[in-house]
């Protein structure tokens, strides 16, 4: 018994815990804890996930119950609603799209094979949604043929500046060889900015669109393009169509003056613009307020109707900067654009249009009439100026010539060589050429004395 | 060095000192402390557990019962009459809290059988689903007075009217638009034969859960048999 006693000594059996064992158990013991809570919280998250989601699941069959109950198919648009449920918000997104034979969307911007039915897509999504979306699809057909094998559709897709559709614009078409008679008048376009002609008898058509105060990529407030339309085959006539932005016009002397001009610019009664704004310049007679496509970049405007280079008549001469730089000077002299200007409808904006200006003095021997003709050139000249083979004589408003001849009219012209008349009479009959005796030219060199050409330069020393 | 013997007796001595009043103290405050931390963490399993349990239960007896209307009024439709060209209508009765309509639920061969349902909410807020057997007379359905009745609970649960909010049934008419309840807070003749499409506002709370694990479903439910477009 000594014995046992002594080989199990008594401090070994009654030493207790260390403070090692001890942190190791509370350690174990933390993890666990930690592990638990963990998964009470992501039970709870799951729990509360799942009733938003049958809540989801509810609101994706009513709008399936509702795409189904429509009569016509063409009505089922794509569209998003939103609905609260038990202080959740909801939102029911609705996306639709026409499929054709070959079981390939169907935009209507772009031609295919022949509608044959429409695929709805309906997904719910909330906020704190820790899953996948909501998801319901459904198919909807016609009830009755849409097309036929003999006759094809066509498709009007109307986009605005934004790539958003253009809702509520008329659609017409009009056979121009060998097509029928369009009987059933088109619907407007639809919140997605399509409209369908159906069941059109195959030839050539012209689709013209129209809503008030609206303006294609080109600025016309009517545009029409012409289809042509192939049996079974669907053919998009897509436009771009948008909510005309208002320009207010500026005529701004280029390059500065270098004394102060002693009026206002008076500029031609029938002179064109070239509207500058990605891709070929568009012309469209200038006056003082532009109705012009609401692009987001915005626009540059000169002058004078603009020709480009490979035209039978180019008239690059209006660009400033197709003038080639003036290295005779350091630094150069360069042809330069006003900045970019853009305007959101319904707000407008005021538009810089550089011109060239001269000023002419008064007479007392009764010519009343001013008349600018420009001298053609087909050829860029030693001096850098561009060439212009299109003839142009502009008027001005009546009776602009004082009579006083210590008065002065200040005239804006497109940029190019120019020669000025009077004349007694409002058609320009008998015209009498001016000279430097009369005319300064103010934003460029002065000619010779006794020339009678005026050139307008629109090159400037870079600021 | 210290002898063997001494240190072995400073041992045996101190083994034999039992527990100080300060060890005591500390040790109990330890206890305390960890005993708190494990009946919490327990408490809140517990909680946790009971909840979802609760709203699991919600939803499954939501969802039963929204699938159970859904799909009688869906097949909700026009009863023809013998010797008449006007038939029955769909809906018999349509008030917030009840509905009684002719649904095509059964078919028996080529025959499509219409049922008379009735959905009420009783006195312990439970949904109650009533069929009416019909009596067939040369292939015309009609329902006289004292015929069978089943019933049976549909939710099994509870129905929380919401303070001041939708009721369980809004009627729809084909532009979308929420007709009025008349004077006995029923649907008038007139306004029940405009009927194109229910809301069902369920507000469901399963028995024997803990209170707050309310489950909400809306869904709004179309009768397609009644022919007329419906744009809203």
């Amino acid at each position: 018994m000594r014995r046992m006693r002594a080989s199990f000594p008594d401090h070994e059996r009654d030493s207790g815990l260390t403070l090692i064992e001890l942190i190791v158990a509370m350690m174990i013991f933390a993890l666990i804890a930690a592990g638990i809570s963990v998964s009470v919280t992501s039970v709870l998250s799951m729990t509360s996930g799942s009733r938003a989601r049958v809540a989801a699941t509810n609101l994706a069959a009513s709008e399936i119950d509702l795409v189904r109950s429509y009569e016509d198919v063409f009505k089922v648009l794509t569209k998003s609603t939103t609905k609260t449920v038990d202080g959740t918000t909801f939102t029911v997104r609705r996306s639709t799209s026409w499929v054709s034979t070959a079981g390939t969307d169907v935009s209507c911007s772009s031609a295919g094979g022949a509608l044959q039915y429409k695929r709805v897509n309906v997904k719910v999504e909330w906020a704190g949604n820790p899953g996948a979306d909501v998801r319901s699809d459904t198919l909807l057909t016609p009830g009755s043929r849409i097309n036929e094998p003999t006759t094809g559709t066509i498709l009007v897709s109307v986009k605005a500046a934004s790539g958003q559709g253009t809702p509520d614009v008329t659609i017409s078409a009009v056979a121009t060889a060998s097509g029928g008679a369009i009987t059933t008048t088109p619907p407007k376009t639809d919140a997605d900015g399509c409209s369908y002609l159906l069941k059109v008898v195959p030839g050539t058509y012209k689709v013209a669109i129209a809503k008030a105060g609206n303006v294609d990529n080109l600025h016309s407030p009517s545009p029409t393009l012409s289809v042509t339309v192939l049996a079974g085959q669907s053919t998009a006539a897509a436009f771009a169509y948008d909510t005309a932005a208002t320009y207010n016009v500026k005529y701004v002397a280029t390059p500065a003056p270098a004394a102060a001009l002693p009026n206002a610019i008076a500029v031609p009664t029938t002179v064109e613009s070239s509207i500058f704004g990605g891709g070929v310049p568009v012309v469209r007679s200038l006056s003082s307020s532009m109705s012009l496509f609401p692009q987001p970049a915005g626009y540059q405007m000169v002058t004078g109707a603009f020709a480009v280079e490979t035209a039978t008549k180019p008239c690059t001469v209006v660009d400033p900067t197709a003038w080639l730089d003036d290295e005779s000077v350091v630094p150069p002299r360069t042809g330069q654009l006003p900045g970019l200007v853009a305007a959101t409808p319904p707000s407008s904006a005021d538009i810089d249009v550089p011109v060239g200006v001269v000023t002419v003095k008064g007479d007392s021997n009764g010519s009343r009439y001013l008349f600018a003709e420009r001298v053609t050139s087909t050829v860029v000249s030693p001096t850098g100026q561009p060439a212009c083979a299109q003839p142009a004589t502009y008027s001005f408003a009546a009776q602009i010539i004082p009579t006083n001849s210590n008065s002065l009219i200040t005239v804006g012209l497109p940029f190019g060589s120019w020669r000025l008349y009077t004349s007694t009479h409002a058609d320009g009959r008998s015209p009498i050429a001016l000279t430097t005796t009369r005319v300064t030219v103010r934003t460029s060199a002065q000619p010779a004395t006794g020339s009678s050409v005026f050139v307008l330069d629109p090159r400037a020393v870079a600021p | 060095m210290i002898p063997l013997r001494t240190r072995l007796a400073s041992l045996k001595k101190d083994a034999e000192r039992g527990i100080t009043m300060v060890e005591l103290v500390v040790s109990m405050l330890l206890l305390s402390i960890v005993m708190t931390i494990v009946v919490s963490l327990l408490m809140s399993i517990t909680n946790a557990a009971a909840l979802s349990q609760g709203i699991d239960a919600s939803s499954k007896t939501a969802s039963n019962a929204m699938n159970e209307l859904a799909q009688v009024v869906r097949n909700g439709a026009t009863v023809p009459v013998k010797n008449n060209i006007v038939p029955q209508p769909a809906f018999v009765s349509a008030a917030p809290e009840s509905l009684t309509i002719h649904s095509v639920l059964d078919s028996s061969g080529s025959m499509l059988v219409p049922v008379r349902v009735g959905f009420t909410v009783n006195a312990k807020r439970q949904l109650i689903e009533h069929r009416w057997t019909a009596s067939v007379t040369d292939g015309y359905y009609t329902w006289p007075t004292g015929v069978a009745v089943t019933s049976r609970n549909l939710s099994g649960s509870l129905l929380i009217p919401e303070a001041g909010g939708t009721p369980l049934f809004t009627y729809l008419d084909s532009l979308g638009n929420r007709l009025a309840m008349g004077t006995d807070n029923k649907l008038t003749a007139a306004n029940l034969a405009k009927v194109r499409s229910i809301t069902i506002t369920m507000r469901v709370e399963a028995e024997g859960g803990a209170t707050g694990e309310i489950i909400e479903l809306v869904n709004t439910i179309g009768l397609p048999n009644l022919g007329e477009v419906r744009t809203g």
